[in-house]
């Protein structure tokens, strides 16, 4: 599905990625660990092409992507959701799903917004309020349906559980499952732990700009000397 | 009381006039933050085109229907083929913006000089328009009770475009988040384009609205360029009903202060754009937060 192959980005002087490489299969969960600073939220957003790489290769579905703007990185059919949420302030609930499914308008997988106000109602109760008027849980929410909204062959998230209540951060354990299960591939950044081994088939773990541990999440979890080096769990 | 109502008229058609010019202007520098000195230049365009349409076909409307297209298209191309790509290299700061469209503000008077010479010209009131309507008492032209209503029908227009349809919330999307709209798969940049092309005709149609009443000269643009980025920074940045109601105040001190204070004409504008940015530096009716 996913390939991502030998991966360098910058920041400014600073060598970021140094060689990343990862996959993500049809139907698969893959987490991407690692602590602050590891480089894992440049490695997201250098595959939607937010920052622009400076060498390797990213292949999704056989076409490669890298040096695509990302309006055509999401056309492709990736959503993305950033670390902030990324939503619009002064853009209605309604308005936002309504810009995703415009945008959306070729593919044949795209869904309704009713669709994702069946999967979080508490959006629905909101949808002709204000971005800037919801709280973090509602934000995630909407983040994540109108990520889903487009019908998309691969989801990104970063770190979708930053800054939520444990309750909340269960609840969308729940839904992030019910996703995975219908097949819709998932690539994770998360800082939680837990949250990223109960929903990942397979982990990368990231240090320093590069892939330090690939396994399953089984195998992970039995590899102390990782976890301890890499995450401090 | 004749003379004050017919200055209330005069000050809401100089208002809508000054309106239609900085609304344009407010969506480009003010919302999406890109200094453009050469709104004046758009101006002159619609003017010389209305002037050229008018000359060929006889028709006033004709020539007010076609002449923001080329404004439009020269804003479009401007934006998407030499602003945003500036932008993209790091060249896009409001310096390196300044001189380039303080330039294309020049050039363009040297161009339309170089092609028309430096003469006035104006187009004749459409026969329609030409005479007076009785109002309050007073006998009015009726043309310039047609600029009011044309300002009054974008203000609505667009205030609805802005607020109530899937356009304008990606406008306001890419204003707000602009790398998250293109994550969404918005090509934005042809989005801003657009709207910048829709300012630059905005500007063209004051040009053509203008003609019949004032003189189309050469440099009518830079005259103008000044006053119309006093109401975008009185109305406050990136606020479309702020700048109709500081086009309203402008317009109304302007033609206020030509009736009953003639000596101070010339700077009671300016006056008005200094206690105002003393006092609320971010425009009358703008966020906190964001100051020209």
């Amino acid at each position: 599905m996913l390939e991502v192959k030998d991966l360098h980005a910058y920041y400014g002087d600073s060598h970021v990625l140094q060689g990343v490489s990862l996959e993500v299969g049809a139907s698969e969960c893959v987490a991407l660990l690692g602590r602050n600073g590891a480089g894992k939220s440049t490695t997201l957003k250098s595959i939607v092409g937010l920052i622009p790489s400076r060498r390797g290769k990213v292949v999704f579905k056989n076409r490669q992507l890298d040096r695509l703007p990302t309006h055509r990185v999401a056309r492709a059919g990736i959503a993305y959701v950033p670390e902030d949420r990324g939503i619009f302030p002064t853009v209605t609930v309604d308005e936002h799903l309504g810009i995703a499914l415009k945008a959306a308008r070729g593919r044949s997988s795209r869904r309704t917004a009713d669709y994702v106000y069946q999967l979080f109602p508490r959006l629905a109760e909101r949808r002709r309020n204000l971005g800037g008027q919801l709280s973090g849980g509602e934000q995630q929410m909407l983040a994540i349906g109108r990520a889903l909204v487009s019908g998309p062959d691969l989801l990104i998230l970063d770190e979708p559980s930053e800054g939520l209540a444990p309750v909340i951060i269960d609840s969308l354990a729940e839904v992030l499952n019910a996703i995975k299960s219908e097949g819709t591939p998932i690539l994770l950044v998360e800082q939680n732990y837990h949250l990223a081994t109960y929903l990942a088939h397979r982990v990368y773990v990231l240090s320093q700009g590069l892939i330090r541990f690939s396994g399953t999440t089984s195998a992970l979890i039995a590899d102390e000397t990782v976890r301890r080096t890499y995450l401090s769990v | 009381m004749q003379l004050f109502l017919t200055q209330i008229l005069n000050g809401l058609q100089l208002s809508m006039l000054v309106f239609l010019l900085a609304v344009g202007l407010t969506l480009i520098f003010g919302l999406m933050n890109i200094l453009n000195l050469a709104h004046g230049a758009f101006f002159t365009l619609g003017a010389y085109c209305g002037v050229a349409i008018a000359a060929a076909t006889g028709s006033y409307w004709s020539a007010l229907v076609m002449g923001p297209v080329l404004p439009f298209v020269v804003g479009f191309a401007l934006q998407l083929l030499v602003l945003q790509p500036l932008a993209e290299r790091g060249r896009s700061t409001h310096l390196d913006l300044a001189l380039l469209t303080f330039g294309l503000l020049f050039a363009t008077a040297g161009a339309v000089e170089w092609l028309y010479g430096s003469a006035f010209h104006a187009i004749p009131t459409p026969a329609l328009l030409s005479g007076h309507v009785s109002l309050l008492g007073l006998s009015y032209p009726a043309y310039r009770l047609f600029i009011i209503g044309i300002g009054l029908a974008v203000a609505v227009g667009l205030n609805f475009i802005f607020d109530r349809t899937l356009i304008g919330a990606t406008l306001r999307a890419g204003v707000d988040d602009r790398a998250m709209v293109t994550a969404l798969g918005v090509n934005i940049n042809v989005l801003f384009a657009v709207v910048f092309g829709l300012g630059a005709a905005l500007a063209g149609l004051a040009g053509v609205v203008a003609a019949p009443l004032m003189s189309v000269y050469s440099q009518m643009g830079i005259a103008i360029v000044v006053e119309t980025f006093v109401v975008v920074v009185v109305g406050g940045l990136g606020n479309l009903k702020g700048s109709f109601y500081a086009s309203l105040i402008v317009g109304m001190t302007d033609a206020m202060s030509q009736a009953y204070l003639p000596e101070v004409e010339m700077f009671a504008v300016y006056a008005l754009l200094i206690g105002v940015m003393i006092v609320r530096p971010q425009g009358l009716f703008g966020r906190v937060g964001r100051v020209a």
